[in-house]
């Protein structure tokens, strides 16, 4: 049978916002905080706060991190893109063999009976 | 220090792949088969010498030996640039195809002009050799960047200031490729100087 992940998707969210801790729920809390509650919705802004600095700072460092692997990748490519060791010996062996070639014709054109 | 595919008028494309396509043949006429290695050595060092980059600041230069491979190899130097430069088109993706025929005029008229120069002014004591040597060297480069601008004005850039720019960048490489020159002709002079002499058939 074939469970459509459409209809997954509200049901997980349900059960995640059930799942989070809600303030106004006097039942989840034991009777003994209850009386300390103004304070907790300020240290809740407080944390809240905190929360909010680390991840801007989180942010800052991920995006400078960022731009440095775009540097890195940036010379990457280029350093890629510059011909290596096996093309330049490529190239001296077409040059010799080129040359080469052309030796051997005409040493063929200076003594065509020689065959040896 | 190549022109790149598309950059040149076609009409100048053309114009200097005839050109450069007639130079070669003239040149081929001045090889003779006893000179063969040594071109094919010549050949070989133009080909990689572009992929030395020597470190310059915080951008990198890289030879060009125009000058060099003149004063060594004569008339028979157009057709070893033009060989070093079409394999270097094919395998470095330096410069075009369509755009080889002026990049070998850039490389190849300098380097018969300082081949010339160095065989009338180069006498025959060490010194002489040297500082002849050393004039080829940095001629060619002078002149390869001054015809790399010429090219560039034909496809309709400001001439001066891409001329300007051109030699400005090259200052360096004019300055290297003089020490390097001298040194090689030194050394060639000092362990092999039939190797200066052209034979001409």
């Amino acid at each position: 049978m074939k469970f459509p992940l459409r209809s997954i998707v509200p049901i997980f969210i349900a059960v995640l916002s059930f799942a989070q801790p809600s303030p106004g729920k006097a039942e989840d809390h034991p009777p003994a905080r209850e009386a300390s509650k103004p304070t907790t919705i300020i240290c809740e802004e407080c944390c809240c706060q905190t929360v909010l600095t680390t991840l801007e700072a989180q942010n800052k460092r991920l995006s400078e991190d960022l731009r440095g692997i775009k540097r890195d990748i940036a010379a990457l490519n280029q350093s890629l893109a510059e011909p290596g060791i096996p093309a330049a010996m490529a190239g001296i062996g077409y040059i010799f063999g080129l040359f080469g070639v052309a030796a051997y014709m005409a040493s063929r054109r200076k003594n065509p009976n020689s065959r040896n | 220090m190549h022109i790149s595919d598309g950059v040149l008028p076609t009409t100048i494309s053309l114009a200097t792949y005839a050109l450069t396509l007639a130079g070669t043949a003239l040149s081929l006429k001045f090889v003779r088969p006893e000179e063969l290695p040594k071109i094919a050595v010549g050949t070989s060092a133009f080909f990689v010498a572009s992929l030395i980059h020597l470190p310059l600041g915080p951008t990198s230069v890289h030879l060009l030996l125009p000058g060099i491979v003149g004063a060594l190899l004569g008339p028979a130097a157009f057709l070893s640039i033009f060989i070093g430069l079409f394999l270097q088109s094919l395998l470095f993706q330096f410069g075009g195809l369509t755009a080889l025929g002026a990049n070998a005029l850039m490389m190849g008229v300098p380097a018969l002009v300082c081949g010339l120069l160095f065989q009338l002014i180069r006498g025959s004591s060490l010194l002489s050799n040297t500082i002849a040597g050393a004039l080829a060297g940095g001629l060619g480069t002078f002149l390869a960047a001054s015809l790399l601008a010429g090219f560039l004005f034909t496809s309709g850039e400001d001439f001066l200031g891409v001329a300007k720019l051109a030699l400005a960048a090259h200052i360096p490489v004019i300055i290297i490729e003089t020490a390097i020159s001298a040194f090689t002709i030194s050394f060639i002079y000092r362990v092999k100087p039939e190797l200066l002499k052209w034979k001409q058939g």
